[in-house]
């Protein structure tokens, strides 16, 4: 949901990077956060275990554009990817405005990242929101290891609902694909907020 | 039929069913070497990612002889009865189409209206790279991204992406360069275009530098012309922005408690602003005459801001203006826990005292009071508060301003060695204190901090690097001291003298100082021990 | 769950909602009052407290908040209305205000947590009524609602001096 403020003149989105465990969530917040100017960034906070496998969230505000006068601020999340981090999940769903779907790559994750995004939609559908509705894109990450999938095969397991989304290929430790899909997701939830044909045109 | 190859598949069967070792096994198929699937049973398990299939299928393609056991043995002893083929295989079998996908990308229409927000901050060219991946993206500037810095800008790039998306079905992802996003050298008061500083009568228009608009569809001519559209405004109209004539305290909206409120001030029309401007001065000056012994208070304006300058006869008065709006935005920086109430900065070739009438975004003037090296001003200082009534102005800010400016990776946290911290422990006057020390990962200039607790040590060591940038190349000439106060609370940033040529800053306080003869000491010892090592 | 809600908050709105926070500051003694939506997200916030992360501390309060309400659901309760931490020097006090957003107060030894508590329960029913409010106006009250002109996007970080 987004938060329009008109006293502090700033829009607040939340974007979610949902995924299976390990599939690279935390490593585009990670590459955005150090890749960002730090007048275009907060503090990224990430709760994790010991050996960097996140426990509940990693959160980082990232703000560059202004449209009419009000900050557009995006909230970036990542979800804990493990199956029995189902709760948390959708605790950090909550109010979600757009999902970047990571998937990995790898052939032997394939059925994880298939159960990851039936798993997003039924979250959604507990806040009447689902897939169908809510602007979101899939970056498929891990391109640089051997024993991947092609694309196509992937936009038929992950991209094959009625309402196909815009996809990217990414190498999210070495930074590739990164910033492509948070400017076109983001670009989306400003698309949908602001302008023609928009949600404000209802 | 599928045909898989049996040896990816082999470590999957129970060795001790068969009578021949696995290899020999493997010989003796139906299709030797190879396992043979009806590709009608994969088609659904292929829309989750998987392919398997049920040992009963396959029994028969073993030479029958070979197996010991039953075959429903073996399917108990398999994963659900069954064998995981690998994927590759399969699908490099079937025809290419079979993954065709009849929609279309959704219609992202209407983002082109947006240019991509976020663009990765690369360093100018120059600098080496390490061949490593991003672990280590070493941005190694010594020049912060900030207004008053003389840096050229460094061209912005997406990282190379090794594969784009299809550009058939993505209409609207290019990956064009685009425009400058982050704060523009070329908005600054940029004195390599001559500072446009004029006097009282000439109302200022914003110095010429433009963005550079680089080739790109349509979205950046507007955006350029839009940017070009607002400075013609301002020449045409001849007006400055509407602008709050108050400066007295609590300008910020938030810092005003309720009852106290005033109302917005009503919009006024541009010559009564310049008759108010004109009358300001003689009453700083009537205040300061007492002190000063030739007092001119000229004011003067530099792109939007407007400076109020009290020089010595040792100092010149344009350097006294020049320095004043350069270190102006260092008045208001996020960084600071607070907006400065006052600043006191003293340089080698001299000291000035800076006082913000106000909110100097929302353009206050800046009382700008110069004196020669060595000269007394603290009596100076607490004259040029009282002249403009500004003690109150409040330590809070606005929410949009928390949470930002960590810095980045640039400068580097080292442990703290023990001199430091006791001298940390040391202090008294500033209250508890954490020590830190920062080292700049490319020059050698070193960050000794000793902030009061709460506050990130990162953006504050940014801050003072940016502050010794600054006064590199000011008229007040390289930094020695920097006070800075906002409200009850102080911070200082002291240049040490590490000698070998080696560069160092101390940075300390940050919350409130009462003993203000004993905070000097304790700061000159300091100095002294940080600049023997 | 219900539908989660786009949120406006108009200038009166944040006017309304700053009084009342003033108000439980003064009354209640502690330093600093965040009101933040239940997904993370700052509205308001009061108080005189120096140099906080208030982006980051919005984030963690609303989730630390949510998962203990998750929590409470699995123990059959509706939900723990309220969260409280002591610290050494300051401590933190996280109360409902209504289904969507909590009121975070940080308070330190001048006060106690019955105070604390005592007036957040009074401003998180101020806070909920002004909210409810803002729910209950059509959404688009004009300003996003036309086709964007050139000129209307511009970078966010614009320096603040020329």
């Amino acid at each position: 949901m987004s938060i329009i403020n008109h006293a502090e003149k700033v829009i607040n989105f939340k974007v979610v990077y949902y995924g299976p465990g390990v599939a690279g969530k935390t490593a585009n917040l990670q590459y955005v956060h150090k890749s960002l100017p730090h007048t275009n960034k907060g503090n990224m906070v990430s709760l994790a275990t010991g050996d960097d496998r996140t426990i509940f969230f990693d959160f980082l505000p990232v703000s560059a554009l202004a449209v009419r006068g009000f900050e557009t601020r995006f909230q970036l999340y990542t979800v804990p990817g493990q199956v029995h981090y189902d709760m948390t999940r959708r605790l950090v769903l909550r109010g979600v405005d757009a999902v970047v779907f990571v998937a990995d790559s790898q052939y032997e994750r394939l059925p994880e990242n298939v159960e990851s995004l039936k798993n997003l939609d039924e979250n959604l559908q507990r806040y009447q929101s689902s897939l169908d509705e809510i602007p979101y894109v899939i970056q498929y990450n891990k391109r640089d290891l051997p024993n991947i999938a092609p694309i196509d095969y992937l936009e038929y397991l992950l991209n094959r609902r009625a309402r196909r989304v815009p996809f990217f290929e990414a190498v999210a430790v070495e930074g590739k694909g990164v910033f492509d899909t948070l400017n076109t997701v983001s670009r989306m939830v400003l698309a949908g907020e602001f302008g023609d044909g928009g949600k404000g045109a209802r | 039929m599928v045909r898989i190859s049996f040896e990816r598949i082999a470590g999957q069967l129970p060795a001790d069913a068969f009578r021949l070792p696995l290899d020999r096994l493997g010989a003796n198929l139906l299709e030797p070497g190879h396992l043979l699937v009806p590709r009608r049973l994969l088609g659904p398990q292929l829309a989750e990612g998987r392919a398997r299939v049920q040992w009963s299928v396959v029994a028969e393609q073993f030479p029958r002889q070979a197996v010991t056991v039953s075959d429903a043995d073996i399917a108990a002893r398999l994963p659900e009865g069954a064998l995981t083929l690998p994927l590759d295989e399969v699908i490099r079998q079937l025809p290419g189409d079979a993954f065709a996908l009849s929609s279309p990308i959704v219609d992202v229409r209407g983002i082109e209206d947006f240019p991509p927000p976020f663009q990765p901050h690369v360093p100018p060219p120059s600098e080496e790279r390490p061949a490593a991946p991003v672990a280590e993206v070493a941005r190694s500037l010594t020049i912060e991204r900030f207004d008053v810095t003389r840096a050229p800008e460094p061209e912005l790039e997406e990282p190379a992406v090794s594969v784009e998306p299809a550009v058939e079905r993505e209409p609207v992802l290019e990956r064009a360069p685009v425009i400058e996003r982050t704060p523009l050298v070329e908005r600054a008061p940029s004195f390599e275009h001559a500072p446009v500083v004029e006097r009282e009568a000439a109302l200022e228009r914003e110095p010429a530098a433009e963005p550079e608009p680089e080739p790109e569809p349509v979205m950046s001519d507007t955006i350029v012309a839009a940017e070009r559209e607002v400075v013609v405004e301002n020449d045409v109209e001849g007006e400055p922005e509407p602008e709050r004539v108050r400066f007295a305290a609590a300008t910020e909206r938030e810092a005003v408690p309720v009852a106290e409120q005033e109302p917005e001030p009503p919009r006024v029309s541009a010559p009564f602003i310049e008759r108010r401007r004109r009358a300001e001065p003689s009453r700083v000056a009537a205040l300061l005459k007492p002190i000063l012994n030739a007092l001119e208070v000229q004011e003067r304006r530099v792109g939007r801001l407007t400076v109020l300058s009290v020089a010595s006869p040792e100092l010149a008065a344009d350097a006294v203006v020049e320095s004043a709006a350069m270190l102006a935005p260092l008045l208001d920086d996020r960084r600071l826990p607070a907006p400065a109430s006052q600043a006191t900065v003293r340089g080698a070739q001299g000291a000035i005292v800076l006082t913000p009438l106000g909110v100097l975004a929302e353009s206050a003037p800046l009382l700008a009071v110069a004196v020669a090296p060595g000269a007394p001003l603290a009596y100076l200082e607490r004259v040029a508060l009282r002249a403009v009534e500004a003690g109150a102005l409040n330590g809070r800010r606005s929410s949009s301003m928390n949470g930002y400016g960590d810095g980045g990776d640039d400068l580097r946290d080292t442990t703290v060695p023990s001199h430091v911290r006791t001298l940390g422990e040391s202090f008294r006057a500033f209250g508890k204190v954490v020590p830190t020390v920062l080292q700049d990962r490319s020059s050698s200039l070193i960050c000794y901090m000793f902030l009061a607790p709460g506050l990130a040590a990162r953006p504050l060591a940014h801050y003072a690097r940016a502050l010794r940038e600054a006064m590199r190349g000011s008229a007040l000439g390289p930094l020695e001291s920097f006070i800075l106060r906002m409200g009850e609370d102080r911070l200082v940033v002291r240049e040490v003298d590490a000698g070998r040529g080696a560069a160092a800053l101390l940075v300390a306080g940050g919350g409130p100082v009462d003993r203000l003869g004993l905070a000097r000491l304790e700061l000159e010892r300091a100095v002294t021990r940080l600049g023997a090592r | 769950m219900t539908k989660v809600r786009d949120m406006v908050i108009q200038e009166n709105d944040a006017t309304r909602i700053r009084e009342i926070l003033q108000r439980f500051l003064s009354e209640s003694a502690a330093i600093e009052a965040l009101l933040i939506d239940r997904s993370g997200q700052l509205l308001a916030m009061d108080g005189v407290a120096r140099a906080l992360d208030t982006v980051s501390i919005s984030a963690l309060a609303a989730a630390a908040f949510s998962s203990t309400s998750a929590m409470a659901q699995l123990l059959g309760e509706t939900e723990f209305t309220v969260l409280f931490h002591e610290g050494i020097k300051q401590s933190i006090h996280v109360s409902t205000v209504d289904e969507e957003a909590i009121l975070l107060a940080i308070f330190d030894e001048r006060t106690t947590v019955g105070m604390v508590r005592l007036f957040a329960k009074e401003a998180g029913k101020g806070v909920a009524a002004v909210l409810a409010e803002t729910r209950s106006r059509p959404k688009r009250t004009g300003e996003f609602a036309t086709p964007l002109r050139p000129g209307e996007v511009r970078p966010s970080w614009e320096p603040r001096l020329p």
